[in-house]
């Protein structure tokens, strides 16, 4: 395929933290806003005169001070954030926003707070931490939409004058539908049977949404959804199997390309920083304040395992046999990042439940942050794709 | 009388048991015999059982 | 040799299984006191399998966790390791209550296991996960609370290392990893095993205490088939913004409970009782201020186990809980008068912090015998007093929400930095001189901090710090002579002392129980 325009500034955008877009919305004036889960709704965070940039800590090498303070039994991703951190690689952030749902990164952005990390730089930098509820009812919702109220907008008008009003949360929701309409549009051109984009563009493509500003990288965006409509499949598609991802943590395209690189597309991406969730529309029902449909949406559409209503297990398994049918997958990789409570659970629920109740074939990996043990992986991966191959030679095809 | 014998011997008795069970107390007599018959026993058995195992 | 002063010589014991030869000489008196209470123990039991022994027997001959539970005189006598005088007396005391409950607690779980056929027993239980109290439930007053993790994991584990394995074992088997919270897995495997016993009328599912939990109950409610109902407390439960969510939360469980089973909330019988759990509370925290003393009878193992027990079991329901808490506190105030040095062998004052190996439970015994370490207290002990006001319903029902989310491993390994931290303030309010700081290699809550405790331990220059990792259940990864030899290490090349027992250094109990 030819290759797409913006890939490679997309790419560049994804080398660092404080990346170009990022510098130059701050150099506007602009309040950084740096968060890390799926419950600190994007949305709110671009609110007038901020940006909301979910950290990542790309091109780390050795975290031996993140592992100081955090012991060797923590995620390395949790570890990478503090090790950046400390590094002074978030020192252009205005607040960190994070919530107490996983209880590694929870301890890793108190670290924040401990060693009085980006402070020095930007003295009104503050943290917030918010409560999240473990199911999905009413109660839950009116107890989720308070804390979003106290935790993000009220700081945010408090420390930063931000405009939190209704009008500037409905023009928040309309720039993050349209951003969102724009990726899931290039997203679903992966339900193609033979698609023009892989797995690995359409990660970064999905990860530069997520940590520029939404206003500097829509017009990259559009440009290159157009370009995608025109743009040709090759003749023979370059992969064996396709897949549906889902697990924890992902933020490094490296890892959706060596999953490629064994054959097997990528064409759902269902785990933490992937679009599914993340970029589906945010809609506010007749009766609901802005705030409140923010809510209802974040806590309604995120997949996270945390959830412990039977339904919501269930539905999480449900949504990945969409997903399978939807993209026409032939198996699902479920991932996990080493140390990972949530996924470690999830993991072998997926590999065991998951496939004995649908029959679809899976496979669970286990990994760290950065790509240490790529061999391994890949004999893992080439070993699934081959038993996909088999699986449909033999007729066991859906 | 006889009372009296009773009591003396029930008295008796409850000496002699009080005195039997220090010697179980003092030799460690019931952990003895659990840990090397009662429990293998028991596992033997555990192990033979037919479980549900799924998950 | 027969009635030898024992210094706790590992000759007493055989090699690698443990088990004693010959019981503790501690003098005269205080074995024959012990003798007596071992007596008291064997009617404890006695009782028990009176409540229902056909039903027992079944038990013991179905679940491998029950089998565990014919090791709780060898884990009596290890918990007492070197205990005299009045420590003795506290122990036994507390121990006999801990007997008492465990056994009631059991004997009901037994009557109600519809594995052993249909009984309406099984209808008046309900039952709820790990580390929530029996408080909410305290309203209905035809029902019995029952926590459902605690006897098949929790005390399995300490009378019988070799219990957790198999289950740890069989969740692994499924692909779950080792670096996942012992405890969890441990239940899991239990679950997986179909070793849970099928009683109850509903369950109550929890997010306490931690991320590990939240999961492995997604994984244990499948072996159950009756109603459930998932009530989450708030992990950011320092925060008042929080309280209200949370004691909603208490009301979704009475009126999901009432609704299953048909049984009224009795709110009186609710705050009367809670006005019991309040005595228990302010009964402990006397204890706390003897402590503090020279001549306190309180620590090693025994009183930790006490409370937990109490946090888990009575909740204000059980007065002879309430009784053994006030029976202890007399011989305590005893000593306080009569300044009885109750810890002879004592070189260091110290508290134990963080997520124990309990496989080792007795770590405290071994302590004081070895190096002359008298622990106080450890974590748990400052975690679930919390007094519940009892003016109104409403407030009552907050408190309740709010004692769960101090409960144990919750108040200090949640919720903040800043209670994790707590160790310090205790150490200095037991005028301590040392803190051992437990590494469970599990607990992600714990840590998460690791650079920091230890950075922290600067700033206290008159209160050293001792690390000690632990596998939480699974002592093959740290044995309890791994865990010895780290304390060994640190005694003699940074306190630079000698052990009072040099048998106990180094011996291996790995095959015991």
């Amino acid at each position: 395929m030819k290759d797409l325009k913006h890939l490679i500034y997309f790419e560049n955008l994804l080398q660092e933290a404080n990346n170009e877009l990022v510098k130059k919305a701050c150099a506007d004036g602009k309040k950084a806003l740096g968060y890390n889960c799926y419950f600190l709704p994007e949305v709110l965070l671009n609110l007038p005169g901020c940006f909301s940039t979910r950290l990542r800590a790309p091109n780390t090498g050795a975290i031996d001070v993140g592992t100081y303070y955090m012991s060797s039994k923590i995620c390395s991703f949790t570890r990478s954030i503090l090790e950046r951190g400390i590094e002074g690689g978030y020192d252009y952030l205005s607040a960190l926003f994070s919530a107490e749902t996983c209880q590694m990164m929870h301890r890793g952005h108190e670290h924040f707070h401990l060693l009085n990390l980006v402070k020095k730089e930007n003295p009104q930098f503050f943290m917030s931490m918010m409560d999240v509820p473990f199911v999905t009812d009413e109660l839950a919702l009116s107890y989720y939409a308070e804390q979003l109220k106290l935790y993000v907008l009220d700081k945010l008008e408090e420390v930063y004058g931000v405009d939190t009003s209704e009008q500037a949360l409905k023009k928040a929701i309309e720039l993050h539908n349209e951003l969102s309409a724009v990726i899931t549009e290039i997203g679903d051109l992966r339900k193609l049977d033979n698609p023009p984009i892989t797995g690995y563009e359409f990660h970064v493509i999905q990860l530069v949404s997520q940590v520029c500003p939404h206003e500097l990288i829509l017009p990259y965006l559009k440009e290159t959804l157009a370009e995608l409509k025109k743009r040709k499949a090759d003749s023979k598609p370059n992969f064996r199997v396709r897949i549906v991802l889902t697990g924890s943590e992902i933020d490094d395209p490296e890892f959706i390309k060596l999953v490629e690189d064994c054959g097997a597309l990528v064409v759902a991406d269902r785990f933490c920083y992937g679009s599914l969730p993340s970029r589906e529309q945010i809609v506010i029902k007749d009766g609901e304040t802005a705030l409140q449909a923010i809510a209802r949406h974040y806590l309604t559409t995120s997949k996270c395992p945390r959830f412990m209503e039977k339904e919501n297990g269930q539905a999480r398994l449900d949504y990945l046999q969409e997903l399978y049918r939807e993209y026409k997958a032939d198996g699902v990789l479920f991932e996990q990042m080493k140390f990972c409570e949530f996924w470690s659970y999830e993991r072998v629920i997926g590999t065991h439940i998951f496939a004995q109740d649908t029959g679809i074939p899976t496979l669970g990996i286990e990994k760290e942050y950065t790509l240490v043990g790529a061999g391994q992986l890949r004999t893992r991966i080439q070993a699934f794709v081959e038993s996909l191959e088999i699986k449909e030679i033999q007729g066991g095809k859906k | 009388m006889k009372a009296t014998k009773i009591l003396a011997k029930a008295a008796l008795l409850g000496v002699g048991a009080y005195l039997g069970m220090f010697l179980v107390y003092w030799f460690n007599i019931e952990n003895k015999v659990i840990f090397y018959a009662v429990r293998p026993l028991l596992n033997k058995i555990y192990d033979s059982k037919d479980r549900d195992v799924k998950i | 040799m027969l009635f030898k002063k024992e210094t706790c010589s590992r000759d007493r014991f055989y090699d690698k299984t443990g088990i004693a030869k010959h019981r503790e000489w501690r003098g005269f008196l205080d074995t024959v006191y012990d003798y007596n209470q071992w007596l008291v123990n064997l009617g404890i039991m006695g009782m028990f399998m009176t409540k229902s022994p056909l039903r027992i027997m079944k038990g013991m001959l179905e679940y491998r966790w029950f089998g565990s539970y014919l090791g709780a005189f060898h884990w009596i006598d290890k918990c007492m390791e070197g205990l005299t005088g009045p420590a003795l007396r506290v122990a036994h005391t507390q121990m006999h209550a801990i007997m008492k409950l465990s056994t009631e607690k059991l004997a009901l779980m037994m009557k109600g296991d519809r594995r052993f056929g249909d009984t309406p027993d099984a209808d008046k239980q309900v039952l709820f996960e790990q580390t929530m109290g029996p408080e909410i439930l305290t309203g209905f007053e035809n029902l019995d609370p029952m926590c459902m993790e605690a006897f098949q994991c929790l005390i399995g584990s300490y009378m019988d290392q070799q219990l957790p394995p198999v289950y740890i074992d069989t969740v692994e088997h499924y692909g779950l990893p080792a670096d996942s919270c012992r405890l969890s897995a441990t239940a899991v495997g239990v679950a997986i095993k179909d070793d849970f016993p099928l009683n109850g009328s509903c369950l109550i599912v929890n997010n306490m205490p931690c991320d590990s939990s939240t999961m492995n109950s997604q994984l244990i409610r499948r072996r159950y088939n009756i109603p459930e109902k998932v009530a989450t407390l708030p992990m950011r439960w320092d925060d008042p913004n929080t309280d209200k969510y949370a004691g909603e939360q208490m009301k979704k469980i009475i009126s999901f409970v009432s609704e299953t089973t048909g049984e009224q909330y009795d709110y009186d019988l609710f705050l009367k009782t809670m006005e019991k759990h309040n005595e228990e509370v302010l009964l402990e925290r006397e204890q706390w201020d003897n402590l503090a003393t020279a001549y306190t009878p309180f620590g090693a193992s025994i009183c930790n186990l006490f409370h937990t027990s109490m946090y888990a079991f009575s909740g204000g329901t059980l007065p002879y809980v309430t009784n053994a808490l006030r029976k202890s506190m007399k011989i305590a105030e005893r000593c306080y008068k009569e300044k009885i040095n109750c810890w002879p062998k004592a070189r260091h004052r110290a508290i134990i912090w963080a997520g124990p190996g309990c496989y080792f439970f007795h770590f405290a015994n071994w302590l004081y015998n070895c190096w002359g370490i008298h622990i106080l207290a450890q974590m748990d002990n400052f975690e679930g007093n919390i007094l519940i006001p009892t003016d109104n319903v409403e407030d009552a029902i907050i408190g309740v929400a709010k004692n769960y989310e101090n409960g144990i491993m919750r108040r200090h390994l949640t919720g903040g930095y800043e209670h994790l931290f707590e160790f310090w303030g205790w150490a200095e309010k037991l005028n301590c001189d040392l803190v051992v700081m437990n590494e469970d290699i599990t607990c992600k809550g714990a840590l998460g901090l690791t650079g920091l405790v230890s950075e922290s331990a600067k700033e206290h220059p008159s209160i050293n710090m001792m690390v000690v990792q632990n596998d939480l259940f699974d002592h093959r990864t740290i044995s309890r002579n791994d865990m010895r030899r780290e304390v060994n290490q640190f005694m003699t090349a940074v306190m630079q002392e000698e052990p009072l027992d040099p048998s106990l250094l180094d011996f291996d109990d790995d095959m015991g129980w």
